[in-house]
């Protein structure tokens, strides 16, 4: 069995050496984030700080990454979360993932810190560590033209370099963004990674899998989400979706709705601003916008980007949000952390307590001050260190609207209370990805479960968080996913009866989830219906993989992250969501409008197999392999 | 008067972004496309993420829901993915 390889790069003396990932870890872990996890947790002690000499930084890929699988060009950054101090996946699209497995490798490790600016070249096998001062100073585009076209580059611009806490590392125009994946290789002095090469990726059954890969791209493309919505509207298609079930984010989440939400939504940019789609490789979805301003032809706003440069700050510009967009992706750094700071920033000057210049319903001088929060210029160091940080200095814990340290994304938990549950024991903090998106089952989707209703909650966030770390971990997008939701829901649509009654039912099907978490390892069947990501994997490594063995790798992972942060000192107390959510309802005539975390928190626990503390039980660990 | 916005894949039916109308409910203005534009339509538009003044028509009295002067129904894809 052909294990993967990985470079170990020590920074402090410039030298790499092949890491081989033994077959056990292979066949439990895989690749992606959930070995990351368990790299990460092996390789570093307790306790090390995110940005010292001692962190270490995982950049990997999955069996699938590279194969022309539909959506498989994802790579996987795993590190020590700068903001919240547990573990850090950070998820980016685009070339360097591919080329970095044609030039020979599955995953770089990097240990140690560089004295002075470096780069590391991955090509055809060699890898070389090179001076960039030159390079230095540079914003991420920049530095991208000083390579070769046709090398994968994955590189930080002046955010990663003055350790903003929620940096981006960019590759092409796709981004690491979240957790400070940016501040980590700044911190290591290294402004860029660059992989080229030719060598094929390993295929187990080359054959069955090029029909498997036919037959999937065609599902895809007849499902009214990934053949019709996603390529029309883009992920900015939620705007209006979240407006119209109140579960839009706005002004701070202290709302949930936008009169205005027309002016910043995927259909104006559609109608007014789309040049054309874009893709990474091998994606049959095209979800990529590519809108123009000023003249110049760039990448348009995802929907996270839209709700927080937008109704979160009270702004109507879409002009303005196109220009943010490019110059947080210039600059290197996350929309929805730097977005969502300046949100907290400007109730702070709501409430009297600081002013930093910025102001709800005004996008038009953030231009520049996001250049300054980038090179921490003066006061606006202050905001480059997060919402949980400002609020610990200036006060207003209760809409610092974070859990564990990282921003939440644009879906309004008190309109979707899943989500909300799931913002809370996401591992690497307040993510909709990591957290089990049942925000698509809730308030934005074709489906709609009760969204108030704390019923069946857990057992379904247990599950999908479960699904989608299987399917990061294998490599591939997680718009891949969203066909799982049959077409013909989507035929019918979200008012008929029967898609009503379907939400309904799943409201009250909590005990049928538990009990499909339960029969995993039975659930010796792969469906292009539900998770053709197995199918793929199958084909891709010749391991067992099945609909119940993927979820339960996902499982595998899942508990590992939480491992690895329960070494690193979270506790219960993080599974938190700030008291905005928690205790003021969002209609104040409604008191169902706020997130029962006290109510499903228990439950999911047990769900999980952890202690009343959250605390994962021995047992469970043994049975899923991550502890002997 | 009432505002009827289309968007796709609506749109691409009816040929138009949007209209005026006087019609009285929800109901009344899926009729209107069906007698209006066809079949097609029709099945769009009552597949589509209804929305009066940007608010779900779930969240009103569904297809009952009435409309009064100044409204705006709007007919949304069903999107997903963020």
């Amino acid at each position: 069995m052909k294990t993967p390889t990985y470079a170990l790069i020590d920074l402090n003396t410039r030298a790499s050496s092949r890491y081989e990932i033994p077959e056990s870890l292979y066949r439990r872990y895989i690749g992606g984030k959930t070995l990351g996890a368990r790299l990460l947790y092996d390789l570093t002690p307790a306790g090390v700080d995110p940005l010292g000499q001692d962190a270490v930084v995982i950049v990997n890929t999955s069996p699938a990454t590279g194969t022309g699988a539909p959506c498989s060009s994802r790579f996987n950054m795993t590190f020590k979360n700068v903001l919240t101090g547990g573990i850090a996946s950070s998820n980016c699209g685009g070339q360097f993932g591919v080329l970095m497995k044609r030039a020979g490798y599955d995953g770089i490790i990097l240990k140690g810190q560089s004295e002075t600016p470096c780069v590391i070249s991955i090509v055809d096998g060699r890898i070389e560590i090179t001076d960039a001062d030159e390079l230095w100073g540079k914003d991420t585009e920049e530095t991208q033209h000083a390579f070769p076209k046709i090398y994968g580059k994955l590189v930080i611009g002046p955010a990663g370099e003055h350790l903003v806490r929620y940096a981006a590392a960019v590759s092409g125009e796709r981004v690491a963004g979240r957790c400070g994946a940016g501040a980590v290789l700044g911190a290591k002095k290294i402004k860029a990674i660059v992989a080229y090469g030719t060598k094929r990726p390993e295929i187990h059954d080359r054959e069955k899998f090029a029909k498997y890969v036919d037959k999937w791209v065609r599902f895809l493309r007849g499902h009214p989400m990934t053949g019709e919505s996603l390529p029309t509207y883009g992920s900015a298609g939620l705007v209006s979706k979240a407006n119209a079930t109140n579960a839009l984010p706005t002004h701070n989440f202290k709302y949930g709705h936008f009169k205005d939400a027309h002016a910043v939504s995927g259909e104006t940019l559609a109608d007014k601003y789309l040049l054309r789609n874009s893709s990474c490789i091998s994606c049959p979805i095209r979800c990529e916008r590519r809108v123009e301003v000023d003249g110049k032809d760039v990448k348009g706003p995802e929907y996270e980007t839209c709700g927080f440069f937008g109704p979160n700050i009270d702004a109507v510009s879409m002009e303005n949000m196109i220009r943010l967009n490019y110059l947080c992706d210039s600059y290197g750094m996350d929309t929805i952390s730097l977005a969502s700071t300046l949100a907290f920033a400007m109730e702070l000057k709501e409430n009297g307590v600081a002013d930093f210049g910025v102001s709800f319903g005004n996008s038009d001088n953030l231009a520049d001050i996001v250049g300054k929060i980038a090179r921490r210029e003066g006061v606006y160091s202050d905001l480059a260190n997060g919402s949980k940080w400002m609020s610990e200095r200036y006060g207003g814990k209760e809409y610092a609207m974070h859990s564990k340290g990282l921003e939440m994304a644009s879906y309004e938990p008190r309109r979707s209370v899943g989500m909300g549950l799931g913002y809370a024991t996401s591992n690497r903090g307040g993510c909709h990805l990591n957290g089990g998106y049942l925000a698509l089952l809730e308030s934005v989707g074709v489906l709609s479960m009760d969204a108030l209703s704390t019923s069946a909650k857990p057992a379904f966030t247990a599950f999908f968080q479960n699904a989608l770390e299987a399917i990061s971990a294998a490599g591939f997008c997680l718009f891949s996913a969203q066909s799982f939701v049959p077409a013909v829901l989507f035929k019918i649509g979200p008012h008929h009866p029967v898609t009503r009654a379907i939400g309904k039912i799943a409201t009250h099907l909590g005990f049928g989830v538990r009990a499909l978490l339960w029969m995993m390892p039975v659930l010796r069947f792969n469906s292009v219906f539900l998770f053709p990501h197995a199918e793929a994997l199958r084909l891709v490594t010749g391991l067992p993989f099945y609909t119940g063995s993927f979820v339960r790798l996902g499982e595998r992972g899942y508990n590992m992250e939480r491992f690895y942060n329960y070494r690193e000192g979270l506790t219960k107390a993080d599974d938190s969501l700030p008291d905005r959510l928690t205790q003021t309802p969002q209609d104040p005539n409604n008191p169902k409008t706020v997130v029962r975390l006290d109510k499903m928190l228990p439950v999911y626990y047990r769900i999980r197999g952890w202690d009343k503390d959250g605390t994962p039980e021995k047992r469970t660990l043994r049975k899923l392999g991550v502890q002997a | 008067m009432k505002t009827i916005r289309y968007y796709a894949p609506i749109r691409g039916i009816v040929k138009k972004e949007s209209e005026e109308t006087e019609l009285g409910s929800v109901k009344d203005v899926l009729d209107y496309i069906k007698q209006a534009y066809g079949k097609d339509a029709f099945a769009a538009a009552k597949s589509a993420l209804i929305v009066v003044n940007d608010v779900s028509i779930g969240l009103y009295q569904g297809k009952k829901t009435p409309l009064a002067d100044g409204d705006t129904i709007g007919f949304l894809p069903v999107s997903g993915g963020g």
